[in-house]
């Protein structure tokens, strides 16, 4: 079954051409790692699907809202941020609450959920990444790691239908980004659908269904894993993982 | 000119009274001031179309006139259109009847609207564009985003310029004795108006008004430490 079905996505800066129509199809369960040099137009691609940027044409059918992202009213907008949620490359956790309050601002405020329930659900959201300890520490009391977990159990909280990850590690120490992988390859296996922006190519390689090579705001390649990494076809993306050495982290899989 | 420190303290006696009409004048003013420039703020921060350029124009004129000008011409206006305004609206009141304090009030308010406006668009603008994003993907609304995550935000950053304004406020309610309101100063010339002495009167008027910024000072300070300490981090 499609869970979500992404069509000819374009997005311009001013006149900066920076998506040219992405095509993406994601079954239920699936996880997609979206790869590309910086300046691809990854983030920006997430962005538009959690409607933070708003894509000058093309469309998303999730679930069953069907929207045309240019023409997307209020509504339609709000029904496909309520189905999505997003994991930031700089946590962004509100600085002013709590690690159960950040979790739980989801739940009670936008989709109207007690608060009894909403402090249940954002208990155990804590456990699943192993923060439930720190439920009541500040952000600026938890490492970079910790924050991104605490954003991770944000992001699972509100039980979307497609979780977004833009580059979740790569603002971390490097002995940090283990933790957070754990937590996302879990969340993985547990049936999560996600799309994952990543330079952590061993993570794509180990838990990805479908790889998707992006430069210039289009899809040079997709595939498997296995496609991608061992039998590319095009340059461009033989190119891009050569220059990160990729053949040294394989063999350790 | 000798110091006689008996009549400074039956200055001060006489003029301490008056501490809460000042007091007064200064948290309404600070108060509805704060409701205001906060809208204009918000306004101008979400770029409001028409409206925002209105405001900024209207803030920009304002903030050069001296706070003198705008009492004197609060006070002028309003002596000049009450009657005519009470009339057409069929009001039994004239400008005679109003109390000096509302005149009061409505100049520091218009001062406090201006500088908390200002102050509200430097706090908001530094808040981190992250933070207006995870609101945004969790699902919160505009109006939810502004209550539930930039105010609580912005509040304590702006808190040591308020705590600032509030003191400038107190005391430019001093300047409003141009207008007859009876407040510290007023009070304390009338008493010195009977004998003389008016450095007696003088020192005693710094000396409440150093103590009540003193106050304010030590609790905006109280204040602020306990809700900054979370908050680091949070501005670029
Ligand atoms: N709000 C914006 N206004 C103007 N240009 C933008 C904006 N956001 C992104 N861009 C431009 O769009 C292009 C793609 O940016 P994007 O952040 O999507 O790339 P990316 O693939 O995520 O790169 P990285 O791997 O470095 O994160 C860049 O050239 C960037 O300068
Ligand atoms: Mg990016």
């Amino acid at each position: 079954m499609n869970m979500v079905e992404i069509a000819d996505v374009h997005k311009s800066f001013g006149t900066n051409k920076i998506l040219k129509g992405i095509d993406l199809v994601v079954k239920k369960g699936e996880v997609v790692c979206i790869l590309g040099p910086s300046g691809s137009g990854k983030t920006t691609f997430l962005r538009c699907l959690n409607f933070l940027e708003r894509a000058d044409s093309g469309q998303i059918l999730l679930g069953d809202s069907r929207v045309r992202f240019a023409q997307a009213t209020k509504k339609e907008v709000r029904a496909i941020r309520l189905k999505t949620a997003m994991v930031f490359q700089g946590y962004e956790l509100f600085m002013h609450k709590t690690a159960l309050q950040n979790v739980v601002e989801g739940l009670v405020i936008p989709r109207k959920i007690a608060k009894q329930e909403a402090n249940e659900i954002g208990m155990a959201m804590l456990g699943k990444v192993g923060m439930s300890d720190k439920a009541d520490a500040y952000p600026s009391q938890l490492s970079g790691g910790q924050q991104q977990r605490v954003g991770i159990a944000r992001a699972m909280a509100l039980d979307p239908d497609l979780m977004l990850f833009d580059e979740p590690t790569s603002a971390l120490d490097p002995e940090l980004v283990g933790e957070v992988l754990e937590t996302m390859k879990r969340l993985a296996f547990e049936g999560r659908t996600m799309i994952v922006v990543t330079h952590e190519m061993q993570f794509a390689y180990e838990v990805a269904d479908k790889v998707i090579f992006m430069e210039n705001g289009v899809v040079v390649e997709k595939g498997t894993p296995d496609q991608i990494f061992n039998h590319s076809k095009e340059d461009r993306t033989k190119a891009f993982l050569s220059r990160l050495s990729f053949d040294s982290i394989k063999k350790v899989v | 000119m000798s110091f006689s420190l008996e009549t400074m303290l039956h200055a001060l006696k006489v003029a301490s009274v008056y501490i809460p009409t000042t007091l007064f004048i200064a948290f309404v003013s600070l108060f509805i001031g704060g409701i205001f420039g906060l809208l204009i703020a918000l306004v101008r921060l979400y770029n409001i179309k028409i409206l925002s350029s209105i405001f900024k124009f209207i803030i920009t004129i304002l903030k050069g006139i001296p706070i003198v000008l705008i009492i004197l011409g609060t006070f002028l206006l309003s002596s000049q259109f009450f009657n005519p305004l009470a009339k057409s609206l069929g009001w039994r009141i004239t400008f005679k009847d109003v109390n000096m304090i509302t005149i009061a009030v409505l100049a520091l308010s218009i001062m406090a609207t201006i500088q908390l406006s200002e102050i509200f668009r430097g706090t908001l603008a530094s808040i981190k564009k992250g933070q207006y994003d995870a609101a945004k993907s969790i699902g919160l609304t505009t109006f939810q985003t502004i209550r539930r995550i930039l105010i609580p935000l912005a509040f304590p950053v702006a808190l040591p310029m308020i705590s600032n304004l509030l003191i400038n406020l107190i005391k430019a309610s001093s300047l409003a004795s141009m207008v007859a309101v009876v407040d510290i100063f007023a009070a304390a010339k009338i008493s010195a108006n009977q004998n003389y002495r008016f450095l007696e009167a003088y020192v005693a008027v710094a000396i409440i008004y150093w103590a009540l910024n003193f106050l304010i000072e030590k609790s905006s300070n109280f204040l602020e430490n306990s809700l900054n300490r979370k908050l680091r981090r949070s501005f670029q």
